[in-house]
């Protein structure tokens, strides 16, 4: 049985490993996130990382599906930097759910929503 | 109040008391989505009678909790909205702003682009990849990127680029043309990890030669 603690936490964990990558400048907050940071401005300044991490159930109940929205900063392949977000989140969750008696199988999709270039840490 | 949708009149609720003065004698129809509280009275009904009517016209609401709780509620929402009303009218304007400047950022990503991983989930945003093979084009003497447009192509990672161009008139434009093409093809792997299939472009203008090659100016389209 699923842990409140390995469920909570699980976009929290994503966003720390994804951020270790090099080459990952930031996560990009999540539409819903984005617009309540709008609505609020006194707390857009403390929108967390993990609002870049979407956490859901996989549609047949078998695991979690996760997706990382990172913005990248120039200079490196962007296929190259995926890859190893992917594989490091991955990592990450397996590992953190086996910690915490809830071993389940977890599949991560990256999207990069940008890559900041000199002139527009975008 | 949206009234152009079609409206139904809630059934007849059972026990509603007696001659129903609250809301069957008004000729008014009953809103879509209205509420009927647990005493029979439509929710709509006693906030309109709670504004309007003098208290002594109808002894049921005063006695009935349902509609007591239903009138405190309204009270408290006609609090806030005045709050609102009267505090921060620029505010709501700054708010309606910052949460358009949201939306259309979020539709400015475009497109969603496989990268050349057949194994994992990787993607990126149209706008971040025509950003870098805009630049690509920009590399090449005489030509500037104008607008770039990427779509997937098949069910694997290919994906077709689409450019438009402004070139100088002074070589060849097929040579231009070829040497823009290969500079993007390049970008694309080099700097993204995009499987290019394909690159159309189009010569749209004409790049007057001399002092307008200086930095370029941002330009639409291709996100």
């Amino acid at each position: 049985m699923m842990t409140a603690v390995g469920t909570t936490a699980l976009p929290g964990v994503a966003a720390e490993a994804a951020l270790a990558v090099p080459g990952v400048a930031a996560l990009q907050p999540r539409l819903a996130r984005r617009l309540a940071a709008a609505a609020a401005p006194t707390r857009a300044d403390t929108t967390p990382p993990e609002a870049g991490v979407r956490a859901d159930r996989a549609p047949d109940g078998s695991g979690w599906h996760i997706e990382v929205r990172c913005v990248l900063t120039e200079g490196r392949r962007a296929l190259d930097i995926a890859r190893n977000v992917h594989d490091r989140v991955t990592a990450a969750l397996v590992t953190h759910l086996a910690t915490h008696g809830a071993a389940e199988p977890v599949t991560v999709a990256v999207t990069v929503t940008g890559i900041a270039a000199w002139r527009d840490a975008a | 109040m949206a009234l152009d949708d079609p409206y139904t009149r809630p059934p007849e609720p059972p026990g509603a008391d007696g001659p129903r003065n609250g809301w069957a004698a008004a000729d008014v129809p009953p809103i879509a989505g209205d509420e009927v509280l647990p005493c029979g009275r439509l929710l709509s009904r006693v906030w309109e009678q709670a504004r309007d009517a003098p208290p002594a016209a109808d002894p049921h609401p005063v006695s009935c909790p349902h509609c007591r709780e239903a009138v405190e509620g309204l009270a408290t929402v006609n609090a806030a909205a005045r709050t609102l009303r009267d505090e921060d009218p620029p505010g709501l304007h700054a708010l309606a702003d910052r949460v358009m400047d949201v939306v259309r950022a979020e539709v400015r990503f475009g497109l969603l682009l496989p990268l050349a991983d057949p194994d994992r989930d990787l993607r990126i945003a149209e706008s971040a990849a025509a950003k870098v093979l805009r630049r690509a084009a920009d590399t090449v003497p005489g030509a500037r990127a104008a607008t770039c447009r990427l779509v997937p192509e098949g069910n694997g990672t290919d994906v077709r680029v689409t450019m438009t161009l402004a070139a100088a008139l002074d070589r060849p434009l097929p040579d231009r043309v070829h040497q823009v093409r290969r500079s993007v093809l390049h970008s694309a792997g080099k700097d993204l990890g995009l499987t290019v299939t394909a690159v159309d472009i189009t010569v749209a203008d004409v790049l007057e030669p001399g002092p307008t090659l200086g930095p370029r100016l941002p330009t639409g389209g291709g996100a």
